[in-house]
C-alpha cells in the first residue's frame, strides 16, 4: 500500500485518523488520506460510503470528531467554508453555485468584484478579461454576456468550474463533475485538469465513473462504508479490483427470509418517458413481489418513482394498476388505487415536521376517519394513530404533543410509514426507506417490508445501497442514465454485477 | 396517457410579451391618447405628466430596490404622509425651504431604517412588517400634526416644485432623472447591486458565498423610505397642503408600477430604466388622459385596479413557487 | 408548586393572548370608571362580534400564510348594493317583503364571488394574494364607490336593522347570535372535519400535502370562499348596525382585524391558528379600542398603539418560528 519512498514534503494535503459521526452513526471512521503536490487523485466508493463526508470536512462545512488535517505540512483546522477557500481549496459541487438571473461575467467574480477607483464602481473590463481568458481555456463557445438561465447543464457547469479555477486555488476538489456534461465537453474538462495539475495544482476528483478515474487520475483511493479500503498508484490497480474494494464482501445475515408465492401482475408501467431525465421504461410489480431499484446517484431512480406516483408530470407512457388503465396520474388518483409511496425527502415531503405525530399518521386518511356525521371521530382517530405506533414501535411519549421533527430519523421514518400503512395499500414504492436510519430501525423496517409480501403487497423498494437490496429483494432492476439497464435474479446477485450494469465504463 | 401539459407560454410566447410588452403598451397608449385628445401630446402636457410623474417615480426607484431582494414595502404611503407633515412643520416654523427637504428626507430614512432592521434581524415577513408600519407612522404623523391637517405658510415651498425650471423644465423632473438614473449605476455598476440581483435570485446561495444579506436588506429598506420621503416633500409643495388620509394607497401604485415595470415580485428581475420608470409613466399617463377625456372619476381606481391585477398577472404566470 | 408554576408559564407561553386579554381587562375594569358596566361591556360585545366573523373568515387564509384585502371591498360593494336593493325609498325591491332576504343572498353572493376570484388568481394564474387581493380591492371598492357616487344609503328595511340591532328573546342581542353560531361552525370544520385538517396540512407544507393525497390547489381556493363569505356576513352586521349601506365600510378597522388574528396566535407562515384564538384576539381588539376610547385617546393614537401590537404579534410568530428550526 501507499508509496513508501515519498516522505511527508511531497504532501500538500494529509488526512490523518479522521472520525466523524451523526447521532451516533459512524460516517467516517480513520480515514486516511494524503495528496501529492500536482497530481490528480481518484476518490471512489460506493453511494454513503463517506465521501461527500469527508469532503465536508476537509472545506468546513462539518467539524471532525477527532483525527488531523496537514495543509502544507501545517495543521489546517478550518470551521467555515471560507476558511477552506482562503486556504485555497476549491470546490465543484455537483449543486452549482451560480445566479442564474445574471450574466456568465456577473456570476464570474459576484464574491469579490473588483472595483475602479475614486467612485468605486465594478471594474467590468476587467472582469470580463478574466472571464474570457478563463473560458477560452476550456475551448468552450460560451458568450459571457449570456444570461445563467439561457445556459444548458453542462456549459453551467463548464462556467462554475471556470470560475472556481480563476481563483488561483491550490487544491480543487471536483465532485461528481461530469454526471451533465457531454462528451466532448468531458474531454475539454480532463485537458483542463490535467493542465491545471501541471501547473502545480492539486487534484481531488470524486466520481462512480471508474473510466473517467483511470483516465484521470495518478492515485485511487477507495472507501467502504466510511473507512478507507485501498490506496495505491493506478498503475497497480485494475478496474476489477476496485470494484471489489467498493463492495462489502461479508455476508450480513441482517435480513430476514419469508418464503412465499407471487402472484399475478399488479402494478405496470410502459414506455415511461420524460424529456432528459426517463427514457423508455417499463417496469412490473407482481402480488408479493419485492423489486428493488438500483442506480447511482443521477441516475433517475427517484425520479422514475416520482412519476409512477404522478409527483412529477412525464411526457408519455402508460402506467395500469390491477389491470386497469390509469387515466389522470396524480397522487389522489394512485392513492384511491392503492398505491402508496414514501420520499426520499422525509423532511420536506414526507413530513409535516412541526405537526404532531398523530396528526401526521392520520394524514392520508381522514376521509376514513369520518363518522356518519361526516365529522372527524376523534376516538377513532387516536386509536387507529395509537395502534400504529404499537405496531411500528414508535417512541414518542405523547403522540399528541411530540412533534414529527422532534423525533430521531428512524423513528420519523416510521411515521411516514405508519401513515401509509393505514391507507392498506396494495402496491408500496418506498424510496430510500433507510436513509439515516439507525441499525436497528433498519431491521424493523425490513422485517415489516418482508410482512407486508407475505401478506400479499407489492413492493418497489428504491434504495442506493447494494446490500439491503440483495438482503430483501425477490429481483433487482438497475437504472443508468434514466434507463433500466439490466435486472437480476436472486441467484445471480452479486454486488460486482450490479455495479458492473450501474457504472459507467 | 400523460397529457403532456399545453404549455401556455409556448402558444403566445410569453417571454417575446414580457421583454417588449411592456413598451408596445406605452406606445400603443399614447397613439390612442393621442387620438382621443389632441391636448395630449403638447409640449405643455408632456412635461405635466412629468411633473406629475417625478415625486411617485423617485419613491418606484426605491421600491424597484427592495422588490429585487423580493421584499415588499408598503409603508412608503404613511412615509410620504410624515415626511410631508414634517416638511411643513419645519417650514412653517421658518427654517427655510433646504432644512425642511432635509427633514422630510430624514423622517423617510428613520421608517425605512426600523423596517429593514425588523425584517433583517427579526425576521418579521415583509408585507406584514410594513403594514403594521404603515399604520403606526401614519399615527404618528398626526400625532405630532394636530389630525393631519397642515397648510403652508410659506410661499417659497410652492416655487421649489413648479417655478425652479432649467431650460422651461420644472426642476424636480431633472431631480427624478438623476435619482434614476444614479439608481441605475449602483444596481448595474455597483458591487452593492450585483449583489442586491443575487439575494433576489437566490438568498440562501447569496449568504453561502459571503454576501452579507441582512445589511444589503437593511440598506434597500432605508433606500427606499429615503426616497419616499423626498418624494413626500414634492407632494405636499404641489398641492400645498396636507389632510389626513394623504398619500393612502399610495404604495400600490408604487408597486404595481414597479411591477410593471418588469421587475418581479419574487426578487432579482427588473430594472429601473428603462421598465420601472415606463411603468410608473403609464399610470400617471392613464390618469392624465382619463381627466382629458373626462372620463368619470370614480373609473380611475377601477381602472387602477385592472392594471395591477394584469401587471401583476404577467409576472406570475411563469412563477413557480409556492401558492400563497 | 413548581408543577403549577411550570404549567402555568406554559400556559402563557402557548395562549399569550389570553393571558394579556385577561390582564388588561382587569386593569381597565380597575382603572377606568364606566368601563366595567353592563351597557359598556354589550356595547363592547355587539361591536366585537362582526370584528370577529371577519377576522375568523381572514384567518383561513393567512393558514396557508396569505392575506386577503379585497374583504373591505367585499363588504363594501355588498353594502351598498344589499342597499341599494332593500332601502325603502329607491331600492329596488323597496315595497316587498323579500327585499331584505333577497338583498341577504346577494350580498353573501358578492362574497363568494370575489373571494372565488381571488382564489383563482392565486390558485390558477399563481399571482402573490396580497397583490391579487389588492387589486381586487381597488377594482371592486372603485365599483361601489361608483354605484354608491360616495354616498351612504340609508332607510333600510327594519327586518334588516334586526340582523345588527335586535334581541333574540328581548335579551340577546342577535349579532352576538350569528357570532356565536358562525364560531361553532368554523370551529368545527377546522377542527373536526376533513377540510379542515387538510387546511392545516397544506399550511404547512404543500408538497407533503399533495404527496399524501390532499387536494391543495382545491383547498386554497375553497379558504378564499369562506373568507369572502365571512366577511359578507360581517359586512351585514355593520351595516345592519350603522343602519345604511356604505361603499368604504369597514375600510378603517383592516388593521384591527389582522392584529386581532396575529394577536391570536395565527402564525403568517401558515398551518397555525385557531377559531378560539382569533376570537381572543378580536375580543382584546375590541375592549382595547373601547378603553383606549374612554380614556380620550385620538384615534390616530389607538391606531398607533395597535399597530405596535401588530409588530409585537409578528415578533412573536417569527420568533417562535424560528427557534423552532
Amino acid at each position: 500500500m501507499g508509496n513508501g519512498m515519498s516522505s511527508n514534503e511531497d504532501y500538500i494535503l494529509r488526512l490523518e485518523n479522521i472520525n466523524k459521526s451523526f447521532s451516533s452513526i459512524k460516517v467516517l471512521i480513520d480515514i486516511n488520506l494524503k495528496l501529492r503536490k500536482g497530481s490528480i487523485l481518484g476518490l471512489c466508493g460506493e453511494n454513503g460510503a463517506g465521501k461527500s463526508t469527508l469532503m465536508n470536512v476537509l472545506g468546513g462545512v462539518y467539524k471532525r470528531d477527532s483525527g488531523k488535517i496537514f495543509l502544507n505540512n501545517k495543521e489546517f483546522n478550518p470551521e467555515s467554508p471560507r476558511d477552506a477557500q482562503k486556504a485555497g481549496i476549491a470546490f465543484i459541487h455537483q449543486e452549482l453555485n451560480l445566479f442564474s438571473n445574471l450574466t456568465v461575467v456577473q456570476n464570474f467574480m459576484i464574491e469579490n468584484l473588483p472595483v475602479k477607483k475614486p467612485i468605486r464602481l465594478i471594474d467590468e473590463q476587467s472582469i470580463r478579461n478574466s472571464t474570457k481568458k478563463a473560458l477560452e481555456e476550456f475551448g468552450e463557445d460560451i458568450s459571457i454576456t449570456s444570461l445563467i438561465s439561457d445556459l444548458d447543464m453542462g456549459h453551467r457547469q463548464l462556467v462554475e468550474i471556470a470560475k472556481e479555477t480563476s481563483k488561483n486555488a491550490r487544491i480543487i476538489i471536483f465532485d461528481e463533475p461530469t454526471t451533465s456534461l457531454s462528451n466532448k465537453e468531458k474531454v475539454t474538462l480532463f485537458n483542463i485538469i490535467r493542465r491545471l495539475s501541471k501547473k502545480g495544482v492539486s487534484i481531488i476528483y470524486i466520481s462512480h465513473i471508474l473510466d473517467d478515474i483511470f483516465e484521470l487520475c495518478e492515485d485511487i483511493v477507495v472507501l467502504r462504508d466510511g473507512r478507507t479500503v485501498g490506496t495505491d498508484k493506478k498503475e497497480n490497480l485494475s478496474k476489477h479490483q476496485v470494484i471489489r474494494m467498493m463492495v462489502n464482501t461479508e455476508i450480513n445475515d441482517m435480513y430476514p427470509r419469508v418464503t412465499k408465492t407471487l402472484g399475478e401482475n399488479v402494478f405496470s408501467a410502459k414506455n415511461i418517458f420524460r424529456k432528459d431525465v426517463l427514457h423508455d421504461i417499463a417496469l412490473d410489480l407482481r402480488r408479493g413481489e419485492i423489486v428493488g431499484l438500483f442506480g447511482l446517484m443521477g441516475a433517475g431512480r427517484s425520479e422514475l418513482v416520482r412519476a409512477l406516483f404522478g409527483v412529477d408530470k412525464f411526457e408519455s407512457g402508460t402506467i395500469t394498476v390491477n389491470g386497469n388503465d390509469v387515466k389522470k396520474i396524480s397522487p389522489i388518483t394512485m392513492k384511491k388505487l392503492g398505491v402508496a409511496y414514501i420520499t426520499e425527502d422525509r423532511r420536506n415531503e414526507g413530513l409535516l415536521i412541526d405537526k404532531t405525530i398523530k396528526a401526521n399518521i392520520v394524514l392520508s386518511i381522514l376521509k376514513k376517519l369520518q363518522g356518519r356525521n361526516r365529522l372527524i371521530d376523534k376516538t377513532k382517530e387516536d386509536s387507529k394513530s395509537s395502534g400504529m405506533i404499537k405496531k411500528l414501535t414508535i417512541k414518542t411519549y405523547d403522540q399528541n404533543r411530540q412533534k414529527a421533527g422532534q423525533l430521531s430519523g428512524g423513528n420519523q421514518q416510521k411515521v411516514v410509514i405508519a401513515k401509509w400503512l393505514l391507507t392498506e395499500s396494495k402496491i408500496l414504492f418506498l424510496d430510500e426507506p433507510t436513509r439515516g436510519v439507525d441499525v436497528g430501525a433498519k431491521y424493523e423496517i425490513y422485517n415489516y417490508i418482508n410482512q407486508l409480501a407475505s401478506e400479499g403487497s407489492s413492493i418497489l423498494f428504491v434504495s442506493s445501497e447494494m446490500e439491503e437490496l440483495m438482503g430483501v429483494c425477490d429481483r433487482i432492476l438497475i437504472m443508468k442514465k434514466g434507463k433500466i439497464t439490466g435486472e437480476l435474479k436472486q441467484n445471480e446477485y452479486s454486488q460486482e454485477k450490479i455495479l458492473e450494469m450501474a457504472i459507467e465504463w | 396517457m400523460k397529457a403532456s401539459e399545453s404549455n401556455l407560454s409556448n402558444i403566445i410566447n410569453i417571454n417575446f410579451f414580457y421583454k417588449y410588452g411592456l413598451y408596445f403598451l406605452f406606445i400603443f397608449l399614447i397613439i390612442i391618447f393621442t387620438i382621443l385628445s389632441k391636448d395630449f401630446l403638447t409640449f405643455d402636457n408632456i412635461i405635466y405628466i412629468l411633473l406629475l410623474t417625478a415625486p411617485y417615480g423617485i419613491t418606484v426607484v426605491g421600491m424597484t430596490f427592495v422588490i429585487l431582494t423580493a421584499g415588499i414595502d408598503l409603508s412608503v404611503g404613511s412615509i410620504v404622509f410624515a415626511s410631508g407633515v414634517t416638511a411643513i412643520i419645519c417650514g412653517n416654523a421658518g427654517f427655510g425651504v433646504l432644512i425642511s427637504i432635509f427633514a422630510a428626507i430624514v423622517t423617510g430614512m428613520i421608517v425605512g431604517f426600523i423596517n429593514g432592521l425588523l425584517i433583517s434581524k427579526w425576521k418579521i415577513v415583509p408585507f406584514l412588517n410594513t403594514l403594521a408600519t404603515m399604520m403606526l407612522v401614519r399615527g404618528a404623523a398626526l400625532l405630532y400634526s394636530s389630525e393631519g391637517f397642515v397648510v403652508i405658510d410659506d410661499p417659497r415651498f410652492m416655487e421649489v416644485v413648479t417655478q425652479w425650471k432649467l431650460l422651461g423644465i420644472p426642476i424636480i423632473v431633472f431631480v427624478f432623472i438623476i435619482i434614476a438614473a444614479l439608481g441605475q449605476i449602483i444596481l448595474r455598476k455597483t458591487p452593492i447591486g450585483w449583489h442586491l440581483y443575487a439575494i433576489g435570485n437566490n438568498p440562501m446561495a447569496a449568504q453561502k458565498i459571503g454576501i452579507n444579506v441582512n445589511r444589503l436588506t437593511l440598506l434597500v429598506y432605508m433606500i427606499c423610505g429615503t426616497l419616499a420621503g423626498l418624494s413626500g416633500f414634492i407632494q405636499v409643495s404641489l398641492v400645498g397642503a396636507v389632510t389626513s388620509n394623504f398619500g393612502t394607497g399610495q404604495e400600490f401604485t408604487i408597486i404595481s408600477a414597479t411591477v410593471l415595470g418588469g421587475v418581479s415580485l419574487f426578487g432579482g428581475k427588473g430594472k429601473i430604466l428603462p421598465g420601472a420608470v415606463i411603468g410608473i409613466l403609464i399610470f400617471t399617463i392613464i390618469e392624465n388622459a382619463l381627466v382629458l377625456i373626462s372620463a368619470n372619476p370614480y373609473f380611475y381606481t377601477i381602472i387602477r385596479g385592472f392594471v395591477i391585477f394584469l401587471a401583476v398577472m404577467l409576472d406570475s404566470i411563469t412563477n413557480r413557487g409556492e401558492l400563497r | 408548586m413548581k408543577e403549577k408554576l411550570k404549567s402555568f408559564t406554559n400556559v402563557v407561553y402557548r395562549n399569550p393572548i389570553l393571558v394579556i386579554l385577561v390582564v388588561y381587562f382587569i386593569i381597565t375594569s380597575v382603572t377606568i370608571p364606566y368601563f366595567f358596566t353592563q351597557r359598556n361591556l354589550t356595547n363592547i360585545l355587539i361591536q366585537s362580534t362582526d370584528l370577529i366573523i371577519i377576522s375568523c373568515g381572514l384567518m383561513f387564509v393567512l393558514l396557508n400564510g396569505g392575506i386577503d384585502f379585497s374583504i373591505i371591498a367585499t363588504m363594501g360593494l355588498g353594502s351598498i348594493i344589499g342597499a341599494l336593493i332593500m332601502n325603502t325609498k329607491t331600492g329596488l325591491l323597496a315595497n316587498s317583503a323579500f327585499g331584505a332576504y333577497a338583498a341577504i343572498a346577494v350580498m353573501l353572493l358578492i362574497g363568494l364571488v370575489i373571494g372565488g376570484i381571488n382564489g383563482l388568481a392565486v390558485v390558477f394564474l399563481k399571482m402573490p394574494s396580497f397583490m391579487a387581493t389588492m387589486a381586487n380591492y381597488l377594482i371592486f371598492s372603485g365599483f361601489a364607490l361608483f354605484l354608491a357616487q360616495s354616498k351612504s344609503i340609508a332607510n333600510l328595511p327594519k327586518a334588516f336593522l334586526f340582523i345588527g340591532n335586535g334581541k333574540l328573546f328581548t335579551v340577546i342581542p342577535f349579532p352576538v347570535v350569528i357570532t356565536i353560531f358562525v364560531c361553532i361552525i368554523m370551529s368545527i370544520i377546522l377542527s373536526r372535519t376533513v377540510f379542515g385538517r387538510s387546511i392545516y396540512a397544506v399550511g404547512t407544507n404543500h408538497a407533503t400535502s399533495f404527496i399524501s393525497g390532499i387536494p391543495v390547489k382545491r383547498t386554497i381556493f375553497t379558504l378564499f370562499l369562506i373568507c369572502g363569505l365571512l366577511a359578507a356576513i360581517g359586512g351585514m352586521i355593520t351595516t345592519s348596525r350603522l343602519g345604511a349601506g356604505r361603499p368604504l365600510l369597514n375600510s378603517e378597522r383592516l388593521m384591527d382585524f389582522v392584529a386581532a388574528i396575529i394577536l391570536g396566535g395565527t402564525s403568517i407562515f401558515g398551518g397555525k391558528g385557531t377559531v378560539s384564538g382569533t376570537i381572543l384576539g378580536a375580543l382584546f381588539i375590541a375592549v382595547l379600542s373601547n378603553s383606549l376610547g374612554m380614556l380620550g385617546l385620538q384615534w390616530y393614537t389607538i391606531m398607533i398603539i395597535k399597530g405596535a401590537f401588530v409588530l409585537f404579534g409578528a415578533w412573536l410568530d417569527a420568533y417562535k418560528t424560528l427557534r423552532d428550526y
